[in-house]
């Protein structure tokens, strides 16, 4: 065996045997015959007695306070101490409703008209990111942070996927409310769809903020949940809008995910 | 029945799930020297230290109900600790590891008085800060805050394998490091504690 390569078997007794040599030597107990037995053919543990480090004494804890619990009343409180699953549940609920309002509620008109390779390309380029975001949104402060580059490769990815999704060529042409918002009602009709993204991703923003454990304020929530509610809200205006010429795609549909970049960035900046 | 104070970690803990408020109490008072251990270890001042000692707490509560009876507290503690130390990190824009000009701001590693010792103890500081993140990390949960192998692949969501490697490594080159900083470097002194 090399001296990198410590005893990696899984078995219980190893692992259990090299802890005990550890809590010997930081105890300053003698070592057992077995333990000292375990010692001279165990790398890590040999490694371990010959480091020579010191016992550690702990602080006194009649200094330290608690935290104050008193601020942890009302609905944030009852709703960002829910179970993971419950809050991921919640979220994920109000992600679906909001497009679905939309879907229901005022559907694009062209949605027989449009072709269903493309509509299966746009909706998976709206999809993907925000499926792949939630779980890192949610990702609970006792298990191990990923590392900051999944969260900044999520975002870019998002973001090249909102402009991939504006400014490839027309889905097509073939029916009268698609042709709209061309010529002089170009900026109102771009503008209305700008209201109507940023108006959806606003209520999932604001739930993600409820349901966060965090206690930080609205604005430095996190980029990665700020794209998140600037995808919905995407998505949301997709579902809705009709109109497929990319200029209107750019000014209006891509233009949602403006205000929420800036909130990422804001998020990502120090304190 | 075992008292309060004969329960362990994880059973006051499924007291505090289950509503009593008092079980809290005791479980910072348990765990909160660790906990400020940990943090003292890379932060220079004590008001940062207990501001994050009570964030970790904090989240303790807000989280309670993620807790799986079956799971170990100690682990589940020390991962929200070291995520919140990472994040205090990334918001200063600086590494955990301090620089040595800031050694006498941060707590000794062994308060021992003896000035023998505090030599030692500065060495074995710049030691560690000279360890890879990820030995390090291992190293100060082993040793120090004395989790075992298993608590400590559940705390860096690693195997235990993977973590008796690094902590092979880590071990092997703070012995190496140390004698390095001897005068001459010399071979370590008898270890101490005499058991060995």
């Amino acid at each position: 065996m090399s001296a990198h390569t410590p005893p990696t078997s899984e078995s219980e007794s190893i692992v259990d045997l090299c802890d005990a040599v550890r809590d010997s030597f930081r105890t300053s107990a003698a070592l057992s015959p077995a333990l000292s037995e375990h010692v001279a053919g165990c790398p890590l543990c040999s490694a371990v007695t010959q480091a020579n480090l010191p016992t550690v004494a702990l602080p006194a804890a009649d200094a330290l306070q608690p935290p104050s619990l008193a601020g942890e009343r009302g609905a944030r409180a009852w709703l960002r101490e829910q179970p993971t699953r419950v809050r991921l549940a919640m979220a994920t609920g109000l992600a679906i409703a909001i497009p679905v309002f939309w879907l229901l509620g005022a559907p694009r008109a062209d949605l027989g008209v449009y072709p269903l390779a493309r509509l299966s390309l746009d909706l998976g380029l709206l999809l993907a990111p925000i499926a792949l975001m939630f779980p890192l949104v949610f990702r609970p402060l006792h298990r191990r942070a990923v590392p900051q580059w999944v969260g900044a490769v999520l975002v870019f990815s998002a973001l090249v996927a909102t402009v991939v999704l504006v400014t490839m060529p027309a889905a097509h042409w073939a029916h009268p409310a698609s042709q709209l918002g061309v010529g002089d009602d170009r900026n109102a009709r771009a503008f209305g769809c700008f209201l109507t993204g940023a108006g959806s991703a606003g209520p999932l923003l604001v739930g993600l903020w409820m349901l966060s454990r965090r206690g930080q304020p609205l604005w430095r929530l996190g980029a990665v949940a700020a794209t998140l509610a600037g995808m919905v809200g995407g998505l949301s205006v997709f579902l809705h809008c009709p109109l497929t010429s990319p200029a209107h795609l750019v000014l209006g549909h891509a233009t949602v995910m403006l205000p929420f970049v800036a909130l990422a960035l804001l998020s990502r900046s120090r304190a | 029945m075992p008292t309060s104070n004969e329960l362990s970690d994880e059973a006051l803990m499924a007291a505090y799930v289950a509503g009593d408020k008092a079980a809290f109490a005791k479980l910072f008072a348990r765990n909160a020297p660790r906990v400020v251990r940990l943090f003292a270890r890379d932060l220079g001042g004590r008001d940062e230290v207990q501001d994050l000692v009570q964030q970790t707490f904090l989240h303790l509560h807000r989280a309670r109900k993620d807790f799986r009876p079956d799971a170990r507290l100690r682990p589940w503690l020390f991962t929200i600790a070291l995520n919140l130390k990472r994040q205090h990190f990334r918001r200063l824009g600086r590494r955990p590891e301090a620089s040595l000009d800031a050694d006498d701001a941060r707590e000794p590693v062994a308060a021992t008085g003896d000035p023998e010792a505090d030599i030692h103890d500065a060495q074995l500081r710049a030691a560690l800060d000279r360890l890879p993140e990820g030995q390090r990390e291992v190293i100060i949960l082993h040793w120090f805050e004395g989790l075992s192998f298993r608590e400590i692949s559940t705390a860096v969501n690693a195997g235990v394998s993977a973590v008796k490697v690094r902590a092979h490594r880590g071990y092997e080159k703070l012995r190496t490091l140390m004698a390095e900083s001897r005068p001459g470097g010399a071979p370590p002194a008898a270890a101490r504690g005499g058991n060995r």
